[in-house]
């Protein structure tokens, strides 16, 4: 479940990444000053023994000192090696032999307790080498080869499995003797002698040991510390998420009140909040709506069930008339229409809403069917003495002839039922360029500024103080909105003009398929 | 009993104010908040029956302009039975609360327990000298026999033995037996007043001259 956490798995990337590069630079450093450490060490020996390059040439005798070494090793004396003739020596000329400069003289000098002829070269080679190991610890030892092998100089402390280097063997090595790490270095000469020394690693291993842990710890504490900043940093920027979702949690049990609050209008998040702010607004304001609906939906429902109720109640309390049951009865049916009309006006309204409602387009003319809708109506205007005038032009277009059918009557009957008596309706249709008219205008006492707006509203009965009529019970306050709802579905438009004491006009105006 | 229903739906409105006079009671009608105000300003009535949605003065705006200048008791009317509304029609002094679409038999229960709130008669049964009358079965016994009245004869009783003990003026009587549309001269009065006095005796009921009638207690 971590990993499906966007916040985590940024989280874990990045830290990742950094313990990555943090290893790598570590570990380069690592290599690096190990590098350097044994590069140093072996310059330092090298440096030591390059002197004595020049006195490797000419073969020596093997000084007398050195049995005792081997002894100590616990090896017998060496085999006598053969001494090689080698060519005459370069002499102070200065014209050297085999690439090498002059030997030098050294006098004065000389290492040898015991006494045996001084051997110029060997000696200095040999009192060097001695000299050499005097100034170093106890783990640092000095060899020297001849080409053949013989041993010119080993140091007391040498190891015992020291070999004469191979001549393809690195000028440098780490080897192991006597069960710990030493570097060797080796010079040789054109001759083949060869110089080596060797130095304990240890300490070096040491200090590789000790930075190890240094930086072990140190690239630890790095990737802690970027895994609490990156924590950090992605807690503070991913805050507004967690709170859209809390936010969002709440909406979803039913709290559409609640906005998300931001100061952030920029940033990526800050749109997105402001974008979900807007989408509940929308959904508080299309639930209220449905609310209000249901609840005047039932409203209107309860008043013929409770004429039912009471007239059937009423009739049935005692033995009445036939005459009375007979009025009981026809209130009680005249009631259940009502309630059907209610219903089936709703069903239409509700199939608006949810955008169900299927039209059926025919093509035909607005004109026609007002004429037909007018004929319909002109008994009802007759007894209010209204006159109805028409100017119909043609209009085609295509359309639900039906349901526009039912819009027409709602409208031309309401201009009957609020016209004065003795008024007149005049009804047009008529073809623009992209769109066909319909338009009713009857002379009455209009409709007031403040209750126009509401005209198109569910439930609204026009003007509650004028419904005394016996046929308060028949409006079901739905008329127009749901010839609203019928307009809107053909994306047309609906207007009403009136004012008080002035005609009032309505038109309806739908674009041509 | 005088009873006053307000309400704009003529069909409901009829009804009841039929059911009520089939009961004994008088009975008038408002078909709106202006004309109902009006009346139960200018009448004593014992109970008004308000409708809530009514057009031009609905029976929140009635019943805060009544209670300012009467105690009559109301019963509200309504089909919004949410919380919020109860409790305002309550606040507002309304006396109980009834949701449409309701029972009949309901609606009289309650106009009678309401009427039984005012007197200090909560007991729906009540005796004063051999008589013994039931205001919830609306029955009345002579002795222990039970006595066949009129629904008027009844509605006089009722007076009567609610005011035990206190004269009751001819005028009394009258406004609260006939409504507005009782075409009954105010003679009917001696009618019903002799009708009672052949059933429960001459001495029943008392004339005080100039003033009215009484049933003593004993």
């Amino acid at each position: 479940m971590v990993f499906r956490s966007i916040r985590w798995r940024l989280q874990i990337w990045h830290t990742a990444l950094l313990a990555v590069i943090v290893t790598a630079l570590l570990i380069s450093f690592y290599y690096n000053q190990r590098e350097i450490k044994f590069q140093t060490l072996e310059k330092s020996l090298a440096d030591q023994i390059t002197p004595l390059l020049p006195n490797l040439s000419p073969p020596q005798r093997v000084r007398e000192r050195r049995t005792e070494r081997f002894n100590e090793e616990g090896g017998g004396p060496p085999p006598r090696r053969e001494f090689r003739e080698r060519g005459p020596r370069a002499g102070n000329e200065g014209r050297p032999r085999d690439g090498f400069p002059p030997p030098r003289r050294r006098l004065g000098e000389t290492g040898a307790p015991n006494g045996p002829p001084r051997n110029s070269i060997d000696t200095d080679s040999v009192g060097f080498l001695e000299k050499i190991e005097r100034l170093h610890e106890r783990n640092f030892y000095v060899a020297s080869w001849r080409r053949n092998g013989e041993v010119i100089y080993l140091s007391a402390q040498a190891p015992s499995n020291i070999e004469k280097p191979e001549p393809n063997r690195k000028k440098r090595n780490k080897v192991t003797r006597k069960n710990e790490p030493y570097l060797e270095v080796y010079i040789s000469s054109p001759h083949g002698s060869i110089v080596l020394v060797g130095a304990d690693t240890t300490m070096i291993s040491q200090e590789m040991d000790s930075l190890l842990w240094k930086l072990i710890v140190i690239g630890l504490s790095l990737v802690s510390l970027g895994f609490c900043v990156g924590f950090w940093l992605t807690s503070r920027s991913l805050r507004p998420i967690v709170s859209i979702s809390t936010t969002a949690a709440d909406i979803a049990n039913g709290d559409l009140s609640q906005r998300i609050e931001t100061n952030d209008n920029h940033s990526e998040l800050g749109e997105l909040t402001n974008v979900l702010n807007d989408t509940f607004e929308k959904l508080e304001k299309s639930f209220d709506q449905q609310l209000r609906f249901t609840a005047d939906a039932s409203h209107e429902m309860r008043t013929p069930i409770s004429v039912i109720i009471a007239k059937g109640q009423f009739a049935l309390a005692r033995d009445r008339e036939s005459e009375d049951y007979r009025k009981a009865l026809q209130t009680c049916v005249d009631s259940a229409q009502h309630m059907r009309e209610l219903s089936e006006s709703l069903l239409e309204l509700s199939r608006l809403d949810s955008g169900d409602m299927q039209l059926h387009l025919e093509s035909n003319d607005l004109a026609t069917l007002a004429e037909s809708a007018t004929e319909m109506l002109k008994p009802l205007a007759a007894k209010q003495d209204i006159q109805i005038t028409t100017d119909l032009k043609p209009a085609p277009s295509q359309f639900d002839s039906q349901r526009l059918r039912q819009a027409l009557i709602n409208l031309i009957s309401n201009a009957i039922k609020y016209s004065d008596t003795g008024g007149s309706i005049n009804i047009s249709t008529y073809k623009k360029s992209e769109s066909i008219v319909f338009q009713i205008s009857n002379s009455g006492e209009g409709i007031p500024a403040d209750i126009l707006p509401h005209i198109f509203d569910r439930f609204y009965r026009g003007d509650r103080a004028r419904t005394h009529q016996s046929d308060d019970k028949r409006s079901t306050g739905l008329g127009l909105a749901i010839t609203k709802s019928f307009v809107i579905a053909h994306k047309g438009t609906i207007k009403a003009t009136s004012q008080a004491g002035e005609d009032t006009v309505f038109t309806v105006e739908l674009p041509i398929v | 009993m005088r009873i006053l229903v307000v309400e704009d739906q003529s069909d409901l409105r009829e009804v009841v104010i039929e059911t009520l006079r089939e009961e004994g009671y008088a009975t008038d009608g408002a078909p709106d908040g202006e004309e109902g105000l009006y009346k139960a300003l200018n009448w004593d009535y014992d109970v008004i029956i308000l409708d809530v949605m009514m057009p031009i003065m609905d029976g929140f705006e009635v019943l805060t302009k009544l209670r300012r200048q009467k105690n009559t008791p109301v019963l509200m009317l309504t089909a919004l039975d949410s919380v919020r509304d109860k409790v305002r029609g309550l606040n507002s002094g309304a006396d109980d609360y009834l949701a449409k679409p309701f029972d009949l038999k309901e609606l009289l229960a309650r106009v009678q327990a309401m009427v039984r709130r005012v007197g200090s008669d909560r007991n729906p049964e009540i005796s004063v000298q051999h008589l013994t009358m039931n205001t919830a079965s609306r029955t009345v016994t002579n002795s222990g026999v039970p006595v066949e009245l009129t629904a008027r004869e009844y509605a006089m009783l009722e007076i009567f033995v609610r005011h035990r003990g206190e004269v009751v003026t001819r005028t009394y009587l009258y406004d609260h037996l006939f409504d507005e549309e009782d075409e009954s001269m105010s003679n009917m009065l001696d009618v019903y007043v002799y009708k009672l006095r052949q059933k429960f005796g001459k001495d029943f009921i008392k004339t005080r001259r100039g003033h009215g009638y009484i049933i003593e207690t004993d």
